[in-house]
């Protein structure tokens, strides 16, 4: 038999069919209650009273003798005195007869009463009784239709503390809410001030970058250089050493190593949902173009810079707005707030350090407010990517790490900096863990399978040389 | 022009909705063709503009499948006024006025109180809007004993689920349903009123019919009495600063309602004389006494997130307002009585009372604004401003627009979605009908559905 849970829809429905089924009953048997009570019934009366009307008669009339003559003097008195020798044994004997008659009569008279009243006094209380039963039939039912009230009320009455306790929680859910809604308006309220001191934070960094600029200048109109050897945008680096590379043979270069254009375009379009929305995107190090096309097929307006000009080319072959030439430099003549983003793939990893800066500055001048700066690179936390991925490519000059460049940005005056990763290693690739409940064999394998993984990537060869034959 | 069956309560409805459609539909009928379509006889409803057309709800199905409309719009609230709509919301998926961010209380009073209540209706119903909620919840909500917890569970999935675009009146509601319904497409408009157009000499004609002296501070809050309008806790708060300030006058334009007494309750607190209960003020009239208030009482609580247009009429006439600190006005610039700094903005439109704060807070504000003209008349024209910016009636008509573009544009609600509906949402009330022809004739083509 399933458990049945305490407040349940199945308990509930249980104890309601319960509770019908008994008023069910409870009102059978109080109508079968109803239909057996006793009706009033006609009681016997009792007999007429005993007939006492020659009771008196009979006593005074019962004696005979006393008829006897008087006794006096004549012949008449001897007549009587003859007669009455004669009639005398006659009159004795009914004397004898009615006095034992009277005397029969007079001692049945008090039984006779006495029978008569008892029969009445039992008839009398035979009715009581009958009248008395049937009032409390009456009662008793009025006693059982009592108890459906009775026993409501009960209910009511629970069901009162229930609406109390209702009321009560209700009333607790309503003070829970007033203070949700009270601490839930200050939060919203705090974040809105929060964003006004980031706001004015904003102003005061663009103060502060303009006035670094401007002192900059300065320096540079000056005769010495303030700003020492670094500050010079000339003798970066990035610009160095990419010039010294044959355009075409790193246009081949990316072919090979960076992947198809499809790959491309399929890596740099997780990002075109930060762009929606937005015109005059800059693509710093646009490549083939494959983020611009896809700027183009979002209707979102778009040129590109790149120092190469096979890939400035390219591009412009295939319809793009590019530009051969230095970024930073390029930034630096557009006019400030004139960009509404920034993007730049797989380029900041190519910039020296000071040249880095200056391009974030630049970029924070460029930038029209609410508009975004991207800028991807290899990711020299992950082991593989760095082994595998940066030191491939002889043109970079710096591997950033993640947290590096995220406040790099953050000092150049941007906000709400955030890190993004992408390109996962593939799970299938990584080193397996070793089954639980696999056999020891297998284990063995598996473990041996990490140990010659590991090798490969840790300990494979401290030199190597590259050997090319000229057909 | 694209033809719209526009489900909406109309006057002599004494609803907000039904004077919001009324304000909205003429500039919306110029651009298409909408038909109304309304709980009742058509005839007892005006249409509020010559170019479109009343019908009866009942002739909805009929029309529909004569002619299909390109769009239906339901505008939904929490009130009894709009339960008709929910028949044909699921079947006829549209662009959805969620007027109220919740609809427990609606749902809850068509399933539950009737004649023989619908409670596992309801549970299906309360389950399948919220998956996650104990199931024991719904068994509070069944015996009707949920009370304010009943805003915990909006019970909005199935309106969500059934819509082809969501239309809402402010950014917080918006917000809520992005979150809890990631798929959900929404559009925020703010809702817009009229300029107010009050009578000449407005202002003296209403005191005088209430017998409010002409130099009385008068307060007044607009709409029918309700407790959560807070009018006890004004009037409350009046007695007490009555004997404090000069001359002070609460009017409450709005119908009464029989289990909230408030001429008793002035009585009880011993200022009978300086409260009147106006009764229900008709749409012509609502300028006037807008014109005769110094301030406005638009206090809400508990809220349902909804908007509250008789605020904006008091923005609008630029009256300086007290309304409740809520997590959706926010961004309303207000003062906080507690210490009459700015919460929000720069320009403040009136006073914000922190519902935990209520009484208290109450007080210092009536209380100054009642002696301070000056303040009263700078939270005025700042309110006038913020009605300008972004309460316009014509604001909301094109945002309208934008809305229904996008509704137009929305593919039919997926069936499969709408499949999962609880059963009694998915009846459309053709199914014992349905029954009988097929037992009669063999056939469903009578009642084949038209799309």
């Amino acid at each position: 038999m399933p458990i049945e849970e305490k407040g349940s829809a199945e308990e509930l429905a249980r104890l309601s069919a319960e509770r019908d089924e008994a008023d069910r009953r409870y009102n059978e048997a109080l109508t079968k209650l109803d239909a057996a009570i006793q009706k009033p019934r006609d009681i016997p009366h009792p007999p007429p009273r005993y007939d006492e009307f020659q009771i008196t008669p009979l006593n005074e009339r019962w004696e005979l003798l006393s008829l006897k003559p008087v006794e006096r003097s004549g012949w008449m008195r001897r007549v009587r005195a003859h007669a009455w020798a004669m009639v005398a044994p006659l009159f004795e004997r009914q004397q004898a007869f009615n006095s034992a008659l009277v005397d029969h009569i007079n001692r049945n008279v008090a039984m006779h009463r006495e029978t008569t009243r008892a029969m009445e006094t039992t008839i009398a209380f035979l009715r009581e009784d009958h009248r008395l039963i049937i009032e409390y039939q009456n009662l008793l039912i009025l006693f059982f239709q009592q108890i459906t009230p009775y026993v409501d009320t009960k209910d009511r009455h629970v069901a009162g503390l229930m609406h109390g306790l209702a009321g009560g929680l209700s009333a607790l859910g309503d003070e829970l809410q007033k203070r949700w809604e009270s601490m839930v308006a200050r939060e919203r309220r705090f974040d809105a001030q929060v964003n006004d001191v980031r706001t004015t934070l904003s102003v005061m960094q663009r103060a502060v970058q303009t006035l670094k600029r401007e002192l900059e200048k300065l320096g540079a109109s000056g005769a010495t250089g303030a700003l020492g050897a670094g500050g010079a945008i000339g003798a970066t680096g990035a610009s160095g050493a990419s010039s010294s590379l044959d355009s075409y043979k790193y246009v081949g270069f990316e072919d090979q190593f960076r992947g198809s254009e499809h790959d491309i375009r399929e890596r740099v379009a997780a990002y075109l949902p930060l762009f929606e929305g937005a015109s005059d995107v800059l693509d710093v190090g646009c490549g083939r173009g494959e983020f611009l096309d896809l700027l183009r097929q979002r209707g979102i307006s778009a040129r590109g810079i790149d120092l190469n000009d096979e890939m400035a080319a390219v591009c412009r072959e295939r319809g793009l707005e590019a530009t051969a030439g230095d970024a930073l430099s390029y930034l630096l003549a557009q006019p400030d707030a004139s960009l509404g983003g920034l993007f730049a793939a797989q380029v900041v990893e190519h910039l020296e350090p000071d040249y880095l800066m200056r391009f974030l500055d630049a970029a924070y001048h460029k930038l029209r407010p609410g508009s975004k700066i991207v800028l991807e690179t290899i990711n020299p936390a992950c082991w593989y990517a760095f082994f595998s991925s940066y030191i491939r490519d002889i043109t970079h000059v710096r591997p950033l790490h993640p947290d590096t460049l995220k406040y790099l940005v953050g000092a150049s005056g941007f906000q709400k900096v955030a890190v993004r990763f992408s390109a996962p290693y593939p799970d299938e690739d990584k080193l397996q863990p070793l089954s639980a409940k696999s056999e020891t064999g297998k284990d063995v394998e598996a473990f041996n399978e990490n140990v010659r993984k590991l090798n490969a990537l840790l300990f494979t060869y401290l030199d190597y040389a590259a050997i090319g034959e000229r057909l | 022009m694209p033809r719209i069956a526009w489900f909406t309560p109309l006057a002599p409805i004494r609803s907000g909705i039904a004077q919001y459609n009324r304000e909205l539909l003429p500039s919306l009928a110029r651009v298409h063709q909408i038909d109304l379509f309304v709980d009742g006889r058509p005839e007892d409803f005006s249409a509020p503009d010559a170019g479109t057309q009343v019908f009866s709800a009942y002739d909805f199905v009929w029309r529909e499948r004569e002619r299909p409309y390109d769009l239906a719009v339901y505008q939904l609230g929490n009130a009894p006024c709009h339960d008709y709509m929910w028949a044909y919301l699921a079947r006829y998926p549209g662009l959805v006025v969620l007027h109220d961010g919740q609809l427990h209380h609606a749902r809850g009073r068509m399933l539950l109180q009737q004649w023989r209540p619908r409670q596992d209706d309801y549970r299906c119903e309360f389950w399948f809007n919220h998956p996650d909620a104990r199931k024991d919840v719904a068994e509070i909500g069944a015996v009707g004993l949920l009370g304010s917890l009943t805003y915990l569970w909006p019970m909005l999935r199935g309106v969500i689920d059934t819509s082809r675009h969501l239309l809402v009146h402010n950014e917080w509601l918006a917000d809520e349903i992005r979150e809890t319904h990631p798929a959900a497409s929404v559009s925020v408009v703010e809702m817009g009123v009229p300029p107010p157009a009050p009578r000449p000499d407005a202002r003296r004609r209403i005191l005088a019919r209430h017998g409010i002296s002409d130099d009385a501070v008068v307060f007044t809050a607009f709409g029918k009495i309700t407790p959560e309008k807070r009018v006890r806790e004004a009037v409350r708060t009046l007695s007490e600063i009555a004997p404090h300030v000069p001359a002070v006058h609460l009017v409450l334009a709005g119908e009464a309602v029989e289990y909230y007494d408030m001429a008793t309750e002035a009585s009880l607190a011993g200022i009978e004389g300086l409260v009147t209960i106006a009764g229900y003020v008709n749409d012509d009239e609502i300028d006037d006494y807008l014109a005769a208030s110094d301030v406005c009482l638009c206090m809400r609580w508990p809220t349902s997130r909804e908007t509250s247009a008789s605020w904006l009429r008091c923005l609008a006439a630029g009256k300086p307002t007290i309304f409740t600190d809520l997590v959706h006005t926010v961004d309303i610039p207000a003062l906080d009585p507690r210490n009459w700094s700015v919460l929000s903005g720069t320009a403040p439109v009136g006073v914000s009372i922190d519902i935990l704060d209520e009484d208290h807070s109450l007080k210092l504000a009536l209380r100054r604004l009642a002696a301070d003209a000056k303040l009263r008349g700078a939270l005025g024209e700042a309110a006038r401003r913020l009605w300008a910016e972004r309460f316009q009636l014509d604001r909301m008509a094109a945002g309208y627009q934008v809305a229904i573009g996008r509704a137009l544009q929305a593919p039919f609600a997926d069936v499969k979605r709408r499949g999962n509906l609880p059963l009694h949402l998915r009846a459309d009330g053709t199914e014992h009908t349905g029954s009988l022809v097929r037992e009669i004739t063999g056939s469903e083509y009578y009642l084949r559905d038209a799309d």
